[in-house]
């Protein structure tokens, strides 16, 4: 494992193929910002809030959640509620990266204050452009409140 | 009685059958109130005649007792020679003569009565000659002659014919209020009578128009249970398929991305050491993932416009049929069509909805005239009865009609992927948000002549 202190890009994604793709897409944009993979919504919550595994570890520099919707344990919308009612993670940028286009999960993400919407695409070569974008532009074009 | 009233109940409908009862019952109840009137109007007319006699014999009591009240008064002249005697004769005199003319009014429709009151009349007269006679005679040859006279008997006899007469009349009368009354009686029993009848008749129509009614009824509580309970099984099932979606558009589309993007990375990362054959594998089996991940969102997108509520305003459809073209346009990368779009009347349609349909059309119009010289895509549409009908229409590869039949079913195609591109679910969608708005659409063609898609909405102003 990385060093907890250093990540800035949590996956929370519970199918390994997609998160090996996901970081290969972002590996090949050259966006190398430290990035730590978590399989459920239960371990990014333990990220977030510095217990279990991550107990005593802070996230201070943590600047982007790629979260997947359909996680075993805790969801994506669960996750993502918890983020926006922990003070210190108020303004944490949040990307849903899922593959659902159900029009009601992307109403539920919004009104829970998700910053980005992403539905993956099957088609692989879409999926690297669309990682490589997102990567630009939360981590290289979008400014963050300091 | 219910086996009956079951089979007369099923010649009517429901509405028949109350309108019957009610009209019936309306009709019986007016001739009821006219008869009862009828009824009234008789009765007091009884009543009248009823007092018509008791006035008639008193009108003869008075006249009998006025004669003694006379026959006295000149008795009392003969034996006391007293003047006021004479004028008590006459005062009695005067009340018989006015009794007389009532009872000859009273009596004026009646022959039989006439003749006695004439009887009487006559012999009135005949007894105040013979009282003058015996005046006279007092006057004249004194007490003991007036005596004699008037002991002879005469004015006595004449009383008695003259009573008898009265009493035969009185007699008539009351034989014939008798004979007036027993009429009346049978005749009102006959109205009692037909009344009764006729309120049985009102009591059983309504009874059963009552019957049929609380059976429509029942009827159609059990119909609005039966709804019910398919409603609810219908949004059961409607629940399910949108978790079964739920679950294509998340759990399918996982391994067929896997498939495709490891297929991409091991030609990015393996290419130079595979040969061509290895190549054209890779190549296979990324556009075969790719495939399925085109009819999972067709498929997925098919279910969506099925569930859908239908908001369905007055619209201009021109405008959307406009901004499909556009979007349509935008897409394509081949040789621009000419382009004809005609007038078009308002419907009533959900517009977000109707835009799949024109995007499917126009797309597949713009396909399939894509591969000749100078496409040509014509847009329009008209009013037809209540219905708005509109067409796409182009000049391109067309299709033959025996096989129209299978144009509108999911993943039916009638050219091949290879010649052109598609699902096969296109025409499916229209097909199913046109039948949602209550309209039809189909297809004419011949191979190689173009192909000319229609599709009807309600109009507009028939919302």
């Amino acid at each position: 494992m990385r060093d907890v202190e250093e990540v800035e890009i949590l996956l929370a994604e519970d199918s390994v193929t997609d998160a090996e793709v996901t970081q290969r897409a972002l590996t090949k944009a050259n966006i190398v910002n430290p990035l730590l993979w978590v399989k459920d919504g239960a371990e990014a919550l333990d990220f977030l809030h510095g217990r279990g595994r991550f107990s005593g570890r802070a996230c201070a520099k943590l600047r982007l959640v790629l979260l997947d919707l359909k996680m075993p344990k805790v969801d994506g919308l669960e996750v993502l509620r918890e983020i926006r009612a922990t003070p210190a993670l108020q303004t944490l940028p949040v990307v849903i990266l899922t593959s659902s286009s159900e029009e009601s999960d992307v109403v539920r993400s919004y009104a829970l204050g998700v910053n980005s919407y992403i539905v993956k695409p099957v088609e692989s070569q879409r999926i690297f452009d669309e990682v490589a974008r997102l990567g630009y532009y939360w981590l290289i074009m979008n400014r963050p409140p300091s | 009685m219910k086996i009956l009233a079951g089979k007369l109940v099923s010649w009517w409908s429901i509405e028949d059958a109350v309108t019957a009862a009610f009209i019936g019952a309306l009709i019986v109840m007016c001739i009821v109130t006219s008869l009862a009137w009828y009824a009234v109007t008789q009765f007091l007319e009884s009543t009248r005649w009823v007092d018509h006699t008791h006035v008639v014999l008193a009108t003869l009591e008075h006249t009998n007792a006025s004669s003694e009240e006379a026959l006295s008064a000149v008795e009392e002249y003969v034996i006391t020679g007293d003047p006021t005697s004479i004028a008590e004769r006459d005062r009695a005199i005067s009340e018989i003569q006015s009794s007389l003319r009532d009872l000859e009014e009273l009596t004026a429709d009646n022959e039989s009565q006439q003749q006695r009151l004439a009887i009487i009349d006559s012999s009135v007269t005949e007894r105040i000659e013979l009282m003058n006679v015996v005046l006279v005679t007092r006057q004249t040859e004194g007490f003991e002659a007036a005596q004699r006279l008037f002991a002879s008997g005469r004015p006595r006899g004449l009383v008695d014919q003259f009573s008898k007469s009265l009493n035969e009349m009185g007699d008539q009368e009351r034989l014939l209020l008798r004979h007036r009354l027993f009429a009346d009686e049978v005749s009102q029993r006959r109205l009692l009578a037909t009344c009764g009848a006729l309120l049985a008749i009102v009591v059983l129509t309504v009874g059963l128009g009552l019957f049929r009614l609380r059976r429509e009824l029942r009827l159609r509580q059990m119909l609005a249970e039966k709804l019910e309970h398919k409603t609810i099984e219908l949004q059961t099932s409607n629940k399910e398929l949108e978790s079964f979606s739920y679950s294509v558009s998340h759990d399918l589309r996982s391994p067929l991305r896997a498939i495709d993007s490891f297929a991409l990375m091991l030609e990015e990362d393996y290419a130079a050491k595979l040969d061509e054959e290895g190549r054209r594998y890779i190549k296979v089996v990324r556009e075969g993932a790719q495939k399925m991940g085109r009819l999972i969102d067709d498929l997925l997108a098919f279910s969506r416009l099925g569930r859908e509520p239908i908001n369905a305003v007055s619209i201009d459809v021109r405008v959307g049929a406009e901004r499909a073209l556009k979007e349509v346009l935008v897409a394509h990368t081949g040789t621009s069509p000419e382009l004809l779009v005609h007038e078009m009347p308002a419907a009533c349609a959900d517009a977000a909805l109707l835009h799949h349909v024109w995007v499917n059309l126009i797309g597949n119009a713009v396909k399939y005239s894509s591969k000749i010289a100078a496409p040509r895509i014509e847009i329009g549409g008209c009013i037809q009865g209540s219905d708005a009908v509109y067409f796409v229409k182009d000049n391109g590869a067309g299709f033959d009609m025996r096989y129209a039949g299978k144009l509108f079913g999911v993943f039916q195609r009638l050219h091949g992927a290879e010649e052109f591109p598609g699902t096969g679910v296109g025409l499916a969608i229209v097909h199913r948000v046109i039948s949602r708005h209550g309209g039809r659409v189909w297809g004419e063609s011949k191979p190689d002549h173009g192909a000319k898609f229609f599709f009807t909405l309600p109009q507009a102003a028939f919302i």
